[in-house]
């Protein structure tokens, strides 16, 4: 048991890196029915991409990194790796290069729990040689624990298999070498090798179609036959629920919908110089959409405004939700108890939001919305809080002007009885020529259930600025942004209609926020002393402030669903 | 560890100062039970220079500590952001630190002596700042005025919480803390010398809570509100008065099974867990501590200079706690030190989740009567989660851990090159060489049969070698008698 670790480690020290001249693809060695498969089209590139990256470079230079990568595990790994280099005459890199380069292939039968591995070999002959060495080395390990058995050799259809337990098959097939947890699936493999890989998922015409929804130049890409999963009782039920629960209808159910009807859903990574992207898709998109689509998805090309970036933001998302259309079509989209529910609370809230009814209010609103966090600069309160949050805004587009009074109405009237319990403070001021509506807690007085002044993290304030009512937790952020509205155009707008941007810088000023906890943090776990643990501290800052950004983004085509994430490296 | 079993000394024997002699010679074995019992073990050296210093200066050593500017400076940080987050989870970790790296091991030992007694958990509390500050109080009382530290602990924020002092008012008096004062904190159920006659009644719990209304917190610290005060006649221990709280604590003291009660404790942390206890023996200790208006530190070093602490009626009397257990090993292997070849010292972060499986879990006592205590400690389970956290931290392959406490690296640091030699390493660094003859035989044969076994291919001769000094010192780890203290 203990030699096949060895062996499986052995495969993942070599599988992630590959990639010189022409090969033979290992997915001809696939058989066609496979439910899930994963390829690293280029090991060595993606060997390249994340280890040779500055960041993980980076990384690697804090010192309680490298000290991660200084255990004896790590020492025996690499006592391991330099035992082959010696045996087969190459560095690592080379064998990588060598074993590896022409691609690796994982591909599953979910329901058979087959799975089946193929490396394609640059080098038939030093494949060879590694195959002998290989099973020179289990044969001695099996014996050296008293393992019972060896590795047992038999041939089919003239090619050498060698099989350990009833668990671990493999073969060499000319340059590929091809491991499986089933004989059969061994054999299916072999097959396809000696008829030079006819009917593999190689010649499917669904490759082609998955790929053309990747990006370029990618280094591994996976795939999955979601006709084959949505079979699954478990995952049918999830998806008839998910479509029927509110709040996954709110948050997911665009995606819910395109899953139900695409049949696959693929995913690929790519890299371009310092940057990565990763991409979910699946072949079916607006086209086809219940009716709740028109939640979702703009009539036009405007998915989502422009993202806002205040000073020291943290994350900004943009999105579009029409409320409006929800509650018009609600009897459509909901189940008749789910529509007689919403229309029962709409009639109680009428009587708590001042007369103003849940669907008048969702009709008044826009279907553009944004959400940013931000690190606390500024606080109007003398007083600190303990534990420093940070602040956050919504910012919701109005379709009629009225929504504008109605929410600053309700806000208000909620206002008014928190005030009375708290001593609120209503102050308005002006930004420009804008009015902040703003609360301020008294900083006089008992307060009780907050020992740690936490309420001083708060002031909260509304405001209206052209089309867009702004809703802050302090101040400060709510100044921030009427100055990002005012300044924003129309060039920022994507068909996307949701995005999602982190931003590194900001990651940093909140961790700094909790230097004292992560400074002992280090101190508890390495017994590092405090002047090393606080450089390692502000090491990790530094990193984490050159991350860059962090990008999110959902498009709906016409018959394509996208999810990307793009990581832009801020080399600074 | 015998059950327990009945003490025949002379009391005025017990504790008199110790004094070594044919009989009772200061050797190595005695020197181990000094650094186990107050302190958290001892690397070699600290062991061999005891022997060298004599029992009196060894002992003066102990009690004077050395003063720790650096470790002040780490606690106050570390202590800031875990008040500042409340971070409660990171407590045991953080005291398990002080304790490995302080300069003065016996005031953190009498640290955890008075969590046990006073003790308070954050499962309830809730506020890692409470907390602290209740170590803290702790921790500067250690070794210092009982009476003090029982009248402070009355305000103390983790404690008002715990047993609900700031609950208590006039006309709706808690009883938790009053009753806690004199059951487990100052005077015990029983008289020590009339076993049938009992410490107090519960009339006078209830007398003494409205003794304790009107306290609250506020910007947590202890406030007190003199308009929630039951400031009515109180009859309490035989006393009457309009009593408030330092006056139920003053009374309390002034009974007199209250220095029998802590004096019992005390031996049954320091000197032994199963030696049963007559009112005699303890007596001149009892009255030692009362004439020194409860002074701690005194009492904690009669027990330690006398002739009962050392004595083979003692030895090896206590089950190691896992703070215990797990900082002996730390400790003897040097992992709170940094070494040749950039050896890294030890965090305690991991150790403390380790701890937690053994079933202490610092800041987190189990009830207010504290953690069971000696034979409790072993059970099937934790006595495996004892060999297996040896394992992680000799084998140098749980990266938890890593080569922070090699026993390998140990071995070449003091030149021990040779089987018997590092058998012998081992046996004195943990035990003293205090053995079975046997016992010594079967490592040195576990090491030679070791040595002719196979290892995988790709190591080295000096990795299987090293690999055989860390399963022998993790052998050694897992004697019976190490789990003893």
């Amino acid at each position: 048991m203990r030699f096949r670790a060895v062996l499986a480690t052995l495969l993942c020290v070599l599988a992630p890196g590959m990639s010189l001249g022409q090969t033979r693809d290992p997915l001809r060695l696939v058989p066609g029915m496979a439910d899930a498969v994963v390829k690293l089209e280029n090991p060595r590139a993606l060997y390249d991409a994340f280890y040779h990256h500055d960041v993980v470079q980076d990384f690697l230079k804090i010192d309680s990194v490298a000290a991660l990568y200084d255990t004896n595990n790590i020492r025996r790994a690499l006592q391991f790796i330099a035992y082959f280099e010696k045996e087969l005459g190459h560095n690592r890199l080379e064998l990588l290069d060598r074993l590896a380069g022409g691609g690796a292939v994982l591909a599953v039968h979910i329901e058979q729990k087959k799975v089946l591995v193929v490396v394609q070999a640059k080098d038939e002959k030093l494949l060879e040689r590694f195959v002998t060495l290989g099973r020179k080395i289990i044969n001695q390990e099996l014996a050296r624990q008293d393992a019972k058995g060896q590795v047992q050799t038999r041939s089919y259809k003239e090619i050498e298999t060698l099989h350990l337990g009833k668990e671990l098959h493999a073969a060499r097939a000319g340059g590929a070498l091809v491991f499986s947890n089933s004989e059969d699936t061994l054999h299916k493999a072999l097959d396809l090798h000696k008829s030079g890989g006819r009917s593999s998922l190689a010649d499917t015409p669904r490759l082609a179609s998955m790929k053309s929804h990747l990006p370029a130049q990618q280094l591994a890409w996976g795939a999955l036959n979601l006709e084959e999963i949505k079979k699954i009782p478990n995952v049918k039920n999830t998806l008839t629920t998910l479509g029927l629960d509110p709040i996954t209808m709110f948050t997911i159910g665009g995606l819910v919908d395109v899953i139900k009807r695409a049949p696959y859903v693929c995913a690929g990574l790519a890299r371009d110089g310092n940057n990565l992207q990763v991409r979910i898709a699946m072949p079916k998109g607006r086209e086809g959409m219940a009716p709740l689509a028109a939640m979702f998805l703009p009539e036009g090309d405007e998915g989502s405004l422009p993202m806002l970036q205040p000073p020291r933001v943290l994350s900004s998302t943009s999105y579009f939700l029409d409320l409006g259309k929800f509650w018009e079509q609600r009897q459509k989209i909901l189940t008749p108890e789910q529509a007689k529910t919403i229309n029962k609370f709409e009639e109680q809230t009428g009587k708590y939001l001042k007369g103003i009814g849940l669907g008048a209010l969702l009709q008044q609103a826009g279907k553009y919305h944004r959400v940013v966090v931000a690190v606390a600069d500024k606080s109007p309160y003398k007083i600190k809080p303990t534990t420093e949050t940070g602040s956050f805004a919504v910012v919701l587009d109005m379709r009629d002007p009225a929504f504008g009074k109605s929410m600053g109405k309700v806000l208000r009237g909620a206002a008014l009885v928190a005030g009375f319990q708290y001593g609120l403070r209503l102050v308005e001021e002006k930004h420009g020529p804008h009015t902040l509506v703003t609360y301020y807690f008294p900083e006089k007085g008992k307060f009780a259930g907050d020992d740690n002044n936490i309420r001083f993290n708060f002031s909260p304030c509304f405001a209206e600025v052209g089309n867009q009512f702004v809703i802050c937790s302090t101040l400060e952020l709510g100044k921030d942004i009427i100055d990002c509205l005012t300044k924003e155009t129309k060039a920022g707008i994507s068909p996307a209609t949701q995005r999602t941007h982190v931003f590194g810088s900001g990651v940093a000023a909140n961790l700094r926020s909790s230097e004292d906890l992560l400074v002992s943090q280090v101190i508890l776990s390495q017994a590092l002393p405090t002047a090393d643990a606080k450089k390692q501290f502000e090491s990790l800052i530094h990193l984490v402030e050159r991350l860059g950004k962090l990008q999110f983004e959902t498009r709906y085509g016409p018959q394509e669903f996208r999810f990307d994430v793009y990581w832009n490296y801020d080399k600074k | 560890m015998a059950d327990t079993q009945p003490l025949n000394v002379d009391p005025r024997w017990a504790w008199q100062r110790y004094r070594p002699g044919p009989e009772a010679p200061w050797d190595l074995k005695r020197v181990g039970h000094l650094y186990r019992r107050a302190t958290f073990g001892a690397t070699i050296r600290e062991l061999e220079d005891a022997l060298q210093l004599g029992p009196d200066r060894a002992i003066d050593q102990i009690l004077q500590g050395r003063p720790d500017p650096d470790g002040d400076e780490v606690w106050g940080m570390v202590t800031r952001g875990l008040r500042q987050f409340n971070t409660g989870e990171q407590l045991p970790a953080a005291w398990l630190y002080r304790m490995l790296y302080t300069t003065h091991p016996l005031r953190e030992k009498m640290t955890l002596f008075w969590h046990n007694h006073f003790a308070t958990s954050n499962r309830k509390v809730q506020n890692a700042g409470y907390m602290l500050g209740q170590n803290d109080l702790l921790r500067r009382h250690a070794l210092g005025s009982f009476r003090t530290l029982l009248q402070e602990m009355s305000q103390d924020p983790a404690m008002m919480v715990w047993l609900d002092t700031i609950q208590s008012k006039r006309g709706q008096p808690n009883e938790n803390y009053a009753r806690e004062l004199m059951e487990l904190f100052s005077l015990g159920i029983q008289n020590p010398r009339r076993a049938e006659q009992r410490n107090y009644t519960e009339q006078d719990i209830r007398e003494a809570a409205r003794a304790f209304t009107g306290w609250t917190l506020e910007n947590g610290r202890a406030a007190f509100h003199a308009n929630q005060h039951d400031d009515g006649d109180k009859n309490v221990l035989g006393q009457r008065g309009r009593f408030g709280a330092n006056d139920i604590v003053r009374i309390c003291l002034e009974q007199e099974a209250a220095p029998y009660f802590v004096v019992r404790k005390l031996f049954r942390f320091l000197v032994s867990e199963t030696v049963q206890l007559g009112a005699d023996l303890l007596e001149p200790l009892a009255r030692e501590f009362r004439a020194s208006d409860f002074n701690f530190g005194k009492l904690v070093e009669t027990v330690l200079r006398s002739n009962l602490f050392f004595s083979a009626q003692v030895y090896r009397t206590r089950v190691k706690t896992p703070v215990d257990f797990a900082l002996g090993i730390v400790r003897g292997l040097e992992g709170h030190l940094a070494g040749a070849g950039n050896q890294r010292r030890l965090g305690t972060t991991e150790l403390a989740s380790a701890l937690e499986g053994l079933g202490q879990r610092l800041f987190y006592p189990p009830s207010v009567a504290g953690w069971d205590m000696g034979r409790a400690w072993l059970n099937g389970q934790t006595f495996l989660l004892r060999q297996n956290l040896a394992l992680a931290l000799t084998s140098t392959t749980d990266d938890r851990f890593g080569r922070r406490a090699d026993p390998a690296a140990l071995v070449r640091r003091y030149n021990r090159a040779s089987g018997p030699d590092q058998v012998d390493f081992f046996l004195r660094l943990f035990l003293q060489q205090d053995v079975a003859p046997t016992t010594r035989e079967r490592l040195v044969q576990y090491l030679q049969t070791a040595a002719t076994g196979s290892y995988p291919f790709f190591w080295t001769a000096d990795d299987a070698a090293d690999q055989r000094v860390r399963a022998l010192c993790h052998l050694v780890l897992c004697l019976p008698e190490f789990q003893l203290d």
